[in-house]
């Protein structure tokens, strides 16, 4: 036992160990895996040159130095051309032709030395003892001249000018300083080892080969990096610990709740604020049951709906829902969520999700209050109209009457003319029904309801507002004309509440014209027309009335603001919300004296074609 | 020829009641004319069209006033009653001023529908019935000549033979025998009577 013996192995074992950690790191997800494999394969290399070399200082026997001598130019051909590989598949910047030089090189030198008979790159002729410090003595061999040494030669000065163009371009295209270290100790590598073993076989200095000492170079940068690759995880792992606990600070305080939803492997993971919404204690696994299950029945459609469609398109997914809590309480809540696919082919969905309960059920009541002042706005204006209305009602009650008493003479006289009594009777029943569809109107007008929407014709629509106000036209003298595209749109619209705002326009159109002078005409005009294609309705009211100054169009749409003597200055405020309820805007175009127009558009839903 | 028969001529823009009103009418025995504008009716009228109107007071276009307005313009003395939904004070007031002889709501019951109609008949009747005098009172002047309708003139004044033989520059005694031409063709023998007739015959107005 000497220090050679225990030096030699030790160099051997650390190549070894350097060997297994990056096995280990190639195995590892998200990393540049061949960079490792040609370093293990390196690693190895070197190790098992250093068990050769230990091997060459014992031998005595000139023979087995030869075979030993050949044995070894595996190893280092696969040294060279593993360092070529890690060094062109780690930084991908230098010369192809270069390495594939090298590998040629090495492989033709290597391959020679390895079968062929005879001195061709290293080759002993005789062997004697030499003693060095500490009066170890170790083998020392004549070396041959050998003829394809240069060979060698060129394929390491090939491979230190590849790694040498290889780093420059590297750090050229911005990587990082960390390789000039690597290189640079890759360098130092290959000249140290290649140099001191020509010096050595060239008799100049009396040493044994010292291949996997110039590897120290190598193995202290990559501990290094190693160790920084530690240090950097560690101090990551302390941020996102920090990052974590300031999300669920964050999280609680805003109440909102995260969740992710391996969609592949069906789990969901969620924060404890998300568990404490839908009332899951955290000790439940939750998956997409769990969630269905939670979920109000009216509402499972829809949410199922909008996760495929967000699935399918790959869009963010939003839907408001409502959800059953073990306590049999309804809580409202708003998601959203992005879904993706991660490394390993799994599909995920990311989202968070918030109580909207406290906000749901305030807009309610808001919806409430609209719906009360709606109606009582159209209860004033059906006041309005209440004398035109009872005119209305009185020409088919009239005509009942006149036809009563004329039957009644009629069989007084003794009159049975039965054909003359069936068209009076007829006439009857449908001056009935004309004083009925009347009454119809009104009380459609005066009832209270929530916001209904529902599919609509406009043609309808339009046809329903010109008989609520023909009777007031025409006690006032006014011209009313409509015009109605040729296809029948249909919108998505609450009826009772459309009628008002057409209504609510068309007599305030009426209310414009009563300055006119005898001559100017008084005509309003209700009417709808397409635009956008097609895709959207615009309905509008105009007139030819006195028309609107810039600041009386400004303000408009205020509340309480008019210019009546009569009127509280609510009706056209209220027209405005009932239109923004459905994601519309009333809009008013005017100038003085010359009428004034008030238009909303909707989306049409489709288009039949008029029959 | 004069049209003899009596129309009811009716107006109104809504058909449904237009046709149970002439129903009614009709049925108790009246002539009856529907319109279902008033432009109708005035494009129908002649000058010796006999009767009366029932229109309704709201009509679009020409309204019922309009239409009475129009009737007294062409000097066509049809009695106007007028019908309507709901009643209007200055709208009744503008009405009954111009004449009209009487103001129903659509749904009165027939009894005054007949009362009306009746009235504004009689009316016409009446209107005609003194139409008729007038004219024959004016065919009977017609009959006088030049000479003397000048010394009528002079007469209805209270002039004395004298002062109209002086005036006309001819002889007293013809003065005389042209009176009594006059009242022979007139039939009328006081001049107090004479007076009365050149009034309502509308003469040297």
């Amino acid at each position: 036992m000497n220090w050679m013996s225990l030096i030699w192995p030790m160099m051997a074992g650390t190549c070894l160990t350097l060997a297994c950690i990056h096995l280990r790191l190639s195995f590892e997800r998200g990393v540049k895996r061949m960079p490792h494999i040609y370093f293990v394969c390196a690693a190895l290399a070197v190790g098992v040159i250093s068990c050769l070399e230990l091997e060459l200082m014992r031998t005595t026997d000139v023979e087995t130095y030869n075979s030993i001598l050949s044995w070894a130019s595996l190893p280092i051909a696969v040294m060279v051309i593993s360092v070529t590989g890690y060094v062109a598949t780690f930084m991908r910047a230098g010369h192809h032709w270069l390495a594939i030089m090298v590998v040629v090189l090495i492989s033709v030198a290597e391959g020679a030395n390895f079968f062929l008979e005879g001195p061709m790159v290293r080759y002993a002729t005789s062997l004697h003892q030499q003693e060095t410090w500490g009066g170890v003595t170790f083998t020392l061999p004549t070396y041959a001249h050998c003829p394809l040494v240069w060979i060698e030669v060129l394929a390491v000065i090939a491979l230190i000018i590849f790694i040498a163009d290889s780093t420059y371009r590297f750090c050229r295209q911005g990587g990082s300083r960390r390789a000039i270290l690597m290189g640079g100790s890759l360098i130092f590598f290959q000249i140290s080892s290649r140099g001191h073993a020509m010096l050595v076989e060239n008799g100049i200095i009396h040493s044994p080969y010292l291949v996997s000492f110039s590897f120290i170079g190598v193995i202290l940068t990559m501990g290094s990096t190693l160790a920084n690759g530690v240090l950097d995880a560690s101090r990551l792992s302390t941020a996102l610990q920090e990052t974590e606990r300031k999300v669920d600070l964050a999280s609680r305080a805003s109440q909102l709740g995260f969740w992710t939803w391996d969609l592949t492997l069906d789990q969901i993971w969620a924060n404890d604020v998300t568990r404490d919404l839908f009332g899951v204690s955290s000790t439940i696994k939750i998956n997409s049951e769990v969630f269905h299950n939670s979920l109000h029945p009216e509402d499972l459609a829809e949410v199922s709906e909008a996760i495929a469609t967000s699935r399918q398109t790959g869009n963010e997914y939003a839907c408001t829902y409502r959800i059953c809590l073990p306590s049999g309480a309804i809580r409202w809540i708003a998601a959203r969520g992005r879904p993706s696919i991660s490394e390993n082919g799994h599909e995920f969905m990311h989202g968070v999700v918030m109580d909207v309960t406290s906000h749901r059920e305030s807009t309610r009541e808001l919806e409430s209050v609209r719906g009360q002042l709606a109606h009582s706005s159209r209860v004033s204006l059906m006041g309005q109209m209440a004398a035109s209305l009872a005119h209305e009602l009185n020409q088919p009650l009239g005509a009942i009457l006149r036809n009563a008493e004329t039957a009644e003479i009629l069989l007084t006289q003794g009159n049975l003319d039965t054909v003359e009594l069936a068209e009076i009777v007829r006439d009857i029943r449908q001056d009935d029904q004309r004083a009925g569809a009347v009454i119809d109107r009104m009380r459609a007008m005066l009832k209270t309801g929530h916001l209904q929407m529902e599919q609509l014709s406009v043609h309808e629509l339009l046809g329903e507002a010109m008989a609520l106000v023909r009777a007031e036209a025409k006690t006032r003298g006014i011209t009313l004309r409509q015009q109605l595209p040729p296809h029948q749109p249909v919108v998505m619209a609450d009826r009772v509440q459309l009628l008002q705002v057409l209504l609510n326009l068309l007599l305030n159109s009426m209310d414009a014209m009563k300055e006119n002078s005898e001559d100017s005409p008084k005509e309003v005009l209700l009417g709808a027309t397409l635009t956008d294609e097609g895709r959207n309705i615009k309905i509008h009211v105009q007139d030819t009335g006195c028309g609107m100054t810039t600041d009386q169009l400004a303000r408009v749409f205020e509340p309480f603001y008019t210019t009546k003597s009569h009127g509280m200055g609510l009706g056209l405020g209220i027209s405005a919300d009932i239109v923004a309820a459905h994601d519309s805007e009333l809009r008013a175009i005017s100038s003085h004296g010359q009428g004034s127009t008030f238009y909303f558009v909707l989306p049409c839903q489709k288009e039949t074609v008029h029959q | 020829m004069r049209e003899n028969k009596a129309y009811v001529h009716l107006v109104d823009d809504d058909a449904s009641a237009l046709l149970a009103t002439s129903r009614l009418l009709r049925a108790m025995g009246y002539a009856v004319r529907a319109y279902a504008a008033a432009a109708d009716l005035l494009a129908d009228l002649r000058p010796d069209t006999y009767g009366c109107v029932v229109a309704d007071l709201n009509m679009p276009g020409m309204d019922g006033l309009d239409l009475q307005r129009e009737l007294s313009r062409r000097e066509l003395r049809l009695p106007v009653v007028f019908l309507t939904g709901q009643g209007s004070i200055p709208a009744t007031v503008r009405a009954m001023r111009e004449g009209a002889v009487d103001f129903l709501e659509k749904r009165a019951p027939k009894e005054e529908l007949i009362r009306a109609v009746q009235k504004a008949l009689e009316h016409a009747a009446h209107d005609r019935a003194e139409q008729v005098r007038i004219e024959q009172i004016r065919a009977r002047f017609d009959s006088l000549s030049v000479r003397e309708k000048e010394v009528l003139a002079h007469v209805v004044l209270g002039k004395l033979n004298k002062q109209i033989a002086a005036d006309l520059g001819i002889h007293e005694r013809t003065v005389k025998l042209h009176r009594t031409a006059i009242t022979t063709k007139l039939q009328t023998p006081s001049v107090a009577q004479l007076t009365q007739l050149v009034m309502e015959a509308g003469l040297f107005q």
